[in-house]
Parts: C-alpha cells; structure tokens; sequence
C-alpha cells in the first residue's frame, strides 16, 4: 500500500527528497524498533547560542518554585523586539517540551511592556534549555489506545487580574499527544469554579483530538 | 570554461601568426601571472577575521580559479571549509605534496586528457583548458617562456597522462563548487552577467514547459497583467558551502485585486498536534513513517480564474515581445497558488479512495481491508505511513 502510495504521487509529481521521515517542521524525528522519538535539540541549541548564553550555567529547572511575575511599574524597562523575538523562539519550541509551556506562556504576557524582572526569567528558562537541550518526547508502543486527559487548574494564578491559569494534559494510550496552559477569560470567585472551567476548555481539546484520534 | 576562454585568448598561438589574440585585440602583451596550478596549496591573508599579533597570519587553502565577477582567486579555505574569494593569496605552484590528500576529491576536476600529446608543434605553449589549464606539457619544448617551465614540470601533473576524460563526481563539494556562482544577484541585470545564474533561470523555464504551466498569448484588454519577477537563492550545504543556484520566477501576487483575480486563498498546514497524534498512531499501530517532499509544489495547481503574466525579464521572445502568458497552473507568488494545489492533491487522494480528516482536513487515511494508510500535507511536505507488508 505504501509502495502504492509512492508510485502513484511519483507518476503525478515530480518528487524530491524521499525517505524515512527524520525531520519534519523543525522537529528531530528518530525512528527505532518500536518507538519514535522526536526533539528540537539542534534548534534548541540554536536559539541558546541566538541569545549568548551557550556559556552560562545550566539550570536545573525552568523557574522557581512560586514564580511570581506581576506588573513591574517601576521596573528597567528592556528593549522590546529582543524580548519578543526570545519569547517566539521559546513559544517555539513548546512543540516538543511540555516542560516549558507554562513558564513561556506566563513570560509570554508580558510583551507588551518588557521589564528586566521578565527578562530575568527568560534567560532562565533559556539557562534551563541549555542544559537539557536533547529533551523530547518519546513515543513507544501500547496495546490500549484510550484518549486520556488530565487537567488542573490554580486559583487566582496571576497577580494582576486575579485570573486562574488552567492546564492539561493528553494522551493516548501511553503517548502524549497534546497539551496546553492558558489563563482563563473569567474571574473566578472559587477554586471549583476555575477547576470547571479548566475541564470544559479540555473537553474541547479532547474532542478534538478523538475527533483527529477516532479516524484513525 | 570562462578561464579556459580566458586563458585561450592569452596563450594560444594560431599556425603562421607570431602573436596571441590577446595581442591583437589590446595591442600589448598579455600577463600571466596570476596564472597558477589549479589545486596548488595557498596561503589565504587572514583580513576577515580579528587576529591577534601572534597569530598566524594566514590560513592555508587549495587554489581552485578565479572569481568571476572581481579580480580576486577562488580558493578553499581548509582551516574553515569554505570557498571564499579573496585577493590576498600566495599561491605555492610547486609544492610538493599535492592537495589530493588533504581534500579528496580535488583531482577529480583536475582532469588528464590524451589529446595533449598530439598539439601540433608550432603551438608554443600546450592548449589549456579549464581542466588542463595546470597541465604544461614538457614535450612541446619548442619556447614556452621559461616561467611557465619551472612552474610546470611534468611531475606535478596530478593524475595519469594518458588517462581519457574521467567525468566529474557529481556530488563532491569542492569540485562542485567550481560550477556555481557565489553570489546572489538582486536583479536580472546582474544575474545575466554570470553563466552560472543564466543556467538557472533556464532550468526554471524549462521545468515551466515540462509541467505545461502557461501559453504565449496575445495581450487581452482590460485584464490585470501581472508582473513577473525573478527571485535568486543560493542553496547552501549544512557546512555552508554553495551548492545549488536557484532562480525562481515568482508572480507579483500583490497587485491582483480580490473578487476579480481571486476569490480564496488558504495554505493546507496541519496543526502540530495531529502531527504528534500520527506519530502515536504511528507507535501504537506500528507504522513506519514516511516522507517526501513535492518539488516545485505550486506549479501543480490547476487555475480556475484566468491569470495573465508579463513575460520574464530577460527572457522575453523576440518574435512576440508583447505577449503575455496565460497560465494553466498556478505560478509562485499568486494569491491562490496554495489552494489551488491543495485542490488538486485532494482531489487525487479522493480518487484514490482517501478521507480527508474531519476537524484536521490535512489528514488523510485510507482503509483497504482492515489495513491502514494515512498521509498528512503540509503544503509540500507530505508524511505517510502504512504497515508495511
């Protein structure tokens, strides 16, 4: 059938560039007996080398415990292009970590009037990235192939509007697919309120990966 | 070939005539100087970088010709691999120990022919041609200027007199590199100037003929023609090295006028997610993935509205200078290119018995008999996957 597949486009098409799928989009793609392993290390080390910090330490995680960005009314205030260009870089790069996905999109709110104190973290997190450049994500063979979700949600998350973040994650059988971070649109007034609202946003998510997964 | 012309035109000496050609076109006796052994080790002034006192000054390199738009060598830079252009090179014809070790692959343009043993005698010095321009020859001892002999001897001839014409390895950078142009030309006017870019924009138009893209017609009235322009790019290895010359004629999309030469204009990416969905598919059902890339994807797309394009610059047809072309297939640069060629891709994966996704429409599967194929588009990048037989 794949054969099939290729003699059909090639009479077509003229074709190029044909073969086991090794990159794709940016993405490493690495196919063994069994499992796939993706990862964006060639250009997670660009991007550290993009900002000058292929030199300093690592750090062993993305941000501090508590991390705690809020308006910075008083702060130095950064060149703003730098600051966007370093976020869309790392925006990026969530396609294969999952680990950075909150902390990129909680400094990613803070574009329009870049401070020092944000910038801080992004070199942080880019700190992170340097040392754990190879991470990816494995995906390996499963007999089950549920569509499974996990989702969770803060409480007043952030500082400014008091607005909960919600997260989630996907996965089907024993490989995630899918995952997401975002703040909210509403004020909740608790935390079963934001917790209802992190599982309806999933709930669209998830319909529409079973939408994609139950083709299949 | 430019420097066998070159080197033609100074050297060679016509039966009966006691003058080259380049004494008679400028009057005065040709230099040659800057003549060297191609595949010569050089010494390359380090003026690009910072270099600190102590330093070495030089980088050594591998002569490899001239440059054809300054007065500068082409060389190999060992220490960086690459080819530059630069003029500041010593260049060391008599070395003994010959590049071939250093980069191999360097003595496969440095080509031997048989042919040089049978120049008649009143030639003075041997005929040089881009591949023997190195090669002089000791046996027409009749008078090359002693120069040329001492910078000439037979023993630094690379590879076998009497071998015939051995064809260039293809895919060998260094050697490649001598058949591309360095730089990329903003406009026509300078890609005109270098063969190597003429070339390219022919292979362009060429690929246009074999994919019937368009027809020389008469100009139409009240119809928005659109300009044409040519792009150029240099494709580039992942050392760096120029490989390839591209030229690419593109539309001038931006002055077609929505609702009259357009109506949609939509590009067919998957999200990422889907993508990483079809690799856990691809785990769970134990695929092997697939992928290819359509080359000159856009000039697929059948057009449903009519397009008129300007003849390409530098390329117009002589008999018919205000003709347009009108296309049959999209062009790059319109607005509906894109669609244009998702519509026909689809339309051929229908045929087959594809189902395009429901939510994804880049996805799509096939199902023979309890047996899987599914393809995933974006836009010219196609990744497939089955179990395999």
């Amino acid at each position: 059938m794949v054969q099939h597949f290729v003699h059909q486009m090639q009479s077509k098409f003229e074709m190029s560039l044909m073969g086991e799928l090794t990159y794709f989009l940016g993405l490493q793609v690495k196919q063994m007996e069994d499992t796939i392993f993706i990862s964006q290390s060639k250009y997670a080390k660009n991007i550290v080398k993009k900002f000058g910090l292929d030199n300093a330490s690592h750090k062993r995680t993305p941000a501090a415990t508590h991390l705690k960005l809020s308006k910075d009314e008083n702060g130095v205030v950064v060149d703003q292009s730098m600051y966007r260009s370093m976020i869309e870089s790392l925006l990026y790069l969530t396609a294969s970590r999952p680990d950075i996905t909150f902390v990129v999109g909680v400094c990613a709110r803070y574009q329009a009037e870049p401070k020092m104190s944000y910038l801080t973290q992004v070199k942080r997190i880019s700190k992170y990235i340097n040392g754990t450049s190879d991470y990816g994500i494995m995906y390996s063979h499963s007999t089950n192939s549920k569509l499974i979700g996990y989702y969770d949600a803060d409480w007043a998350g952030s500082a400014d509007d008091r607005k909960s973040t919600s997260g989630g994650c996907f996965f089907l059988g024993n490989n995630l697919v899918s995952w997401f971070s975002k703040k909210q649109n509403y004020v909740s007034l608790s935390t079963a309120e934001a917790e209802y609202i992190a599982a309806r946003s999933s709930c669209s998510s998830a319909s529409m990966d079973e939408a994609n997964a139950g083709r299949v | 070939m430019n420097i066998a012309c070159h080197v033609h035109n100074r050297v060679k000496l016509r039966a009966g005539t006691t003058t080259t050609l380049y004494e008679l076109w400028k009057g005065r006796k040709p230099t040659v100087k800057y003549f060297h052994v191609f595949g010569s080790k050089c010494y390359i002034l380090e003026d690009r970088d910072y270099r600190r006192k102590m330093d070495p000054k030089s980088d050594e390199g591998i002569f490899m010709g001239y440059s054809t738009n300054s007065r500068a060598y082409r060389v190999y830079n060992s220490r960086t691999q690459v080819v530059m252009e630069s003029i500041s090179v010593v260049i060391d014809d008599v070395a003994k120990d010959q590049i071939s070790e250093v980069v191999p692959g360097v003595e496969a343009y440095v080509e031997t022919s048989a042919q040089e043993k049978v120049i008649p005698e009143t030639v003075q010095e041997p005929e040089p041609d881009i591949e023997e321009a190195e090669q002089d020859n000791v046996e027409t001892s009749k008078g090359p200027s002693t120069r040329v002999k001492k910078n000439h001897p037979q023993d630094l001839i690379i590879g076998d007199l009497d071998q015939g014409i051995r064809t260039r390895r293809s895919n060998d950078i260094v050697s490649n590199s001598c058949f591309v142009s360095k730089f990329e030309p903003k406009n026509v006017k300078e890609a005109l100037t270098d063969e190597f870019w003429i070339e390219a924009m022919q292979e362009e138009l060429n690929q246009f003929k074999r994919s019937e893209v368009w027809d020389l017609v008469p100009r139409p009235d009240d119809i928005n023609v659109i300009g044409t322009k040519w792009i150029y790019k240099n494709k580039s290895d992942k050392n760096g090295t120029v490989t390839r010359n591209k030229a690419r004629l593109f539309a001038q999309g931006y002055t077609q006028v929505e609702n009259l030469d357009f109506d949609e204009t939509f590009a067919p990416v998957a999200r990422l997610e889907s993508i990483r969905l079809l690799l856990g598919v691809a785990c769970i059902l134990k695929f092997k993935l697939f992928q290819m890339d359509v080359k000159s994807a856009f000039l697929n797309g059948y057009l449903h509205e009519e397009v008129y394009v300007e003849q390409p610059k530098g390329f117009i047809d002589p008999s018919f200078p205000d003709h347009v072309y009108k296309l049959k297939k999209a062009l790059y640069g319109l607005k509906q290119a894109p669609k244009a060629w998702y519509e026909r891709l689809t339309k051929l994966l229908i045929n087959q018995g594809y189902k395009k996704g429901g939510t994804d429409k880049t996805l799509f599967v096939k199902e023979v008999k309890g047996r899987l194929m599914i393809a995933q588009i974006y836009v010219d990048d196609i990744v497939f996957g089955g179990i395999l037989n």
